[in-house]
């Protein structure tokens, strides 16, 4: 269930050049704050643009940059975690050390922080290349942790005694026998940083610190939702714009089931 | 304990020199706004240049920087024109109030799931993985437009999301933890020996797993900080999170890595005093 969910809304992405009336920034200047309608599933904002289009090319660069971060940050775990874990003592103390000192760090201040150095007249692409980037710099030291404890443990276990007995050489301890059982620890921190990643990115798009317009994403469409005052006097009435939570929500819970949550680490 | 201390001073050493970094190679730290001002001469103009590049030199700035942290002299903040400080002591109770009260909540919430799942098995379990999995996947921000929208913004409102926000992350680690621990020898030999199972979960299980729990509490404190900010600046609330967000939005670089500073400093030292030798102990034994 949860992989026909994350299926659904990856082609759903993929197809957003088939799927849309428009690209995400046309605006239809004689159709400006419109309700859902054949022609515009979920209306129009208040430039006019088309809602379905924007979810559906924010769900692309949300989908496709999430990843990426955790992708990049499960690589900085990989690097340092393996080598702390293999080469042990003071090196697995730095890297522990290391991992601890971020893990105190109050992320989203020190995201908020490294956003505001970025001057206002950055691009949007660059904006949004650093807004993934920071989040997947920030990550590596959850997944390290856990990389270091499954290193200890592939360390000194019986096959790892066994092989270093019969002469095995570092190298070949380290790439023949290490590597591939830290694999799986990697798959795992990978898919369950790519939701934290959605989330964060979601909560910065709210505070209006996220991927800057007009380039569509999920935190920025949520953005909306703060940008319309009738919608709390009657948000029924207005559920077009509670879309991009709900796919959201739904895309966040399906990675979460996929990565096993129940084994959730104590990340940020 | 004092290497505890000496370790999570040189933390926040560590952290101040590279605030002082971030702000010093800013883009816009050798603008003066008052070099703009039409009415001065040329030469008052220079001579601003020269003081603002005086204040650059890297050695005089660190020096300048770091002493603030001693004297309690934390700077001005350029968005707002009132000293750092006074900002601080503002805005702090707003804040103290929504993260305590959060993680009251969190910690009794996810403590009586967690208990329930070691007592009463498959349908507790169910319920623990059904409520943290809705609250983990559902943004911060988002949460607390749930509140604005049943009219609720008030400390309470905001205290309530930062406990939704903690209770997920808290409840799947405890209960990881407490199941664990659930299947040591020595717990079964204890439910062998016909001990009650009250006092096997309390002996037995919670005992040994009081330094993570205490190690756990340092961390809530981190994620119930950065909950702050999304929930202070959707409710409206002018905390600490909310000062953070209107630095970040007006550039205002030296207030937002005083605030981070000040944010990790207590973050710091709560984990130091999370690992308290007779915690330690306690959990050994």
């Amino acid at each position: 269930m949860a992989w026909a969910v994350v299926l659904a809304i990856v082609a759903a992405a993929l197809l957003a050049g088939f799927l849309a009336r428009a690209p995400h920034d046309h605006q239809f200047r004689e159709a400006i704050g419109e309700r859902p309608s054949a022609a515009f599933p979920l209306g129009t904002d208040d430039l006019g643009r088309d809602r379905f289009s924007r979810l559906l090319y924010g769900t692309r660069v949300s989908l496709l940059l999430a990843p990426a971060a955790a992708a990049a940050s499960v690589i900085a775990a990989a690097l340092l975690g393996t080598l702390g874990g293999f080469l042990g003592g003071r090196w697995e103390r730095a890297v522990a050390a290391a991992a601890d000192l971020t893990l105190s760090l109050p992320w989203l201040f020190l995201l908020l922080a490294l956003r505001a150095v970025l001057p206002l007249n950055a691009a949007p692409w660059l904006v949004l290349m650093v807004t993934f980037g920071i989040l997947g710099l920030l990550g590596w030291a959850a997944p390290a942790r856990v990389v270091l404890a499954g290193i200890r443990e592939i360390r000194n276990a019986d096959f790892m005694l066994a092989a270093r007995a019969r002469g095995v050489s570092s190298w070949r301890l380290f790439a023949a026998h290490l590597i591939p059982n830290v694999w799986p620890i990697l798959l795992a921190q990978f898919l369950i940083s790519i939701p934290a990643y959605i989330l964060a990115e979601a909560n910065l798009g709210m505070l209006g610190l996220g991927v800057s317009e007009s380039t569509p994403s999920w935190g920025n469409l949520l953005r909306e939702l703060e940008n319309q005052p009738d919608l709390l006097l009657r948000p029924a009435e207005r559920w077009e714009v509670f879309v991009p939570v709900a796919v959201l929500i739904l895309a966040v819970a399906a990675f979460h089931i996929l990565a096993g949550r129940d084994r959730v680490e104590v990340s940020r | 304990m004092a290497s505890l201390f000496a370790r999570a001073f040189l933390t926040v050493l560590l952290g101040a020199i590279l605030s002082g970094t971030l702000v010093r190679f800013a883009p816009g730290f050798d603008t003066d706004t008052r070099q703009l001002d039409v009415r001065l001469s040329e030469s008052a103009i220079e001579a601003l240049k020269a003081e603002r590049q005086r204040e650059g030199e890297l050695g005089t700035y660190y020096v300048r920087f770091l002493s603030g942290y001693v004297t309690g002299d934390l700077g001005e903040s350029s968005l707002l024109n009132q000293p750092v400080k006074r900002l601080i002591a503002e805005r702090f109770a707003p804040t103290f109030t929504a993260v305590s009260g959060g993680l009251v909540m969190a910690w009794i919430a996810a403590a009586a799931l967690a208990v329930l799942a070691h007592f009463f098995g498959a349908p507790a379990r169910g319920l623990l993985t059904a409520a943290s999995g809705v609250f983990l996947s559902i943004p911060v921000a988002v949460l607390a437009f749930v509140f604005l929208l049943h009219g609720n913004g008030s400390v309470q409102a905001a205290a309530l999301v930062v406990g939704c926000a903690v209770f997920p992350k808290l409840a799947q680690y405890l209960h990881q933890l407490f199941t664990r621990a659930r299947s040591a020898p020595h717990v079964m030999t204890a439910h062998a020996r016909g001990l009650s199972p009250a006092v096997v979960f309390l002996r037995h299980v919670m005992a040994p797993c009081l330094p993570e729990i205490a190690a756990l509490a340092g961390v809530s404190l981190a994620f119930a900080m950065s909950a702050a900010i999304p929930a202070e600046v959707v409710l409206d609330i002018p905390g600490l999170g909310q000062l953070a967000w209107q630095a970040a939005l007006g550039r205002d670089l030296n207030l937002l890595v005083q605030l981070t500073m000040l944010i990790t400093a207590v973050v710091v030292f709560a984990n130091a005093l999370a690992e308290w030798p007779s915690l330690r102990r306690r959990g050994a034994q």
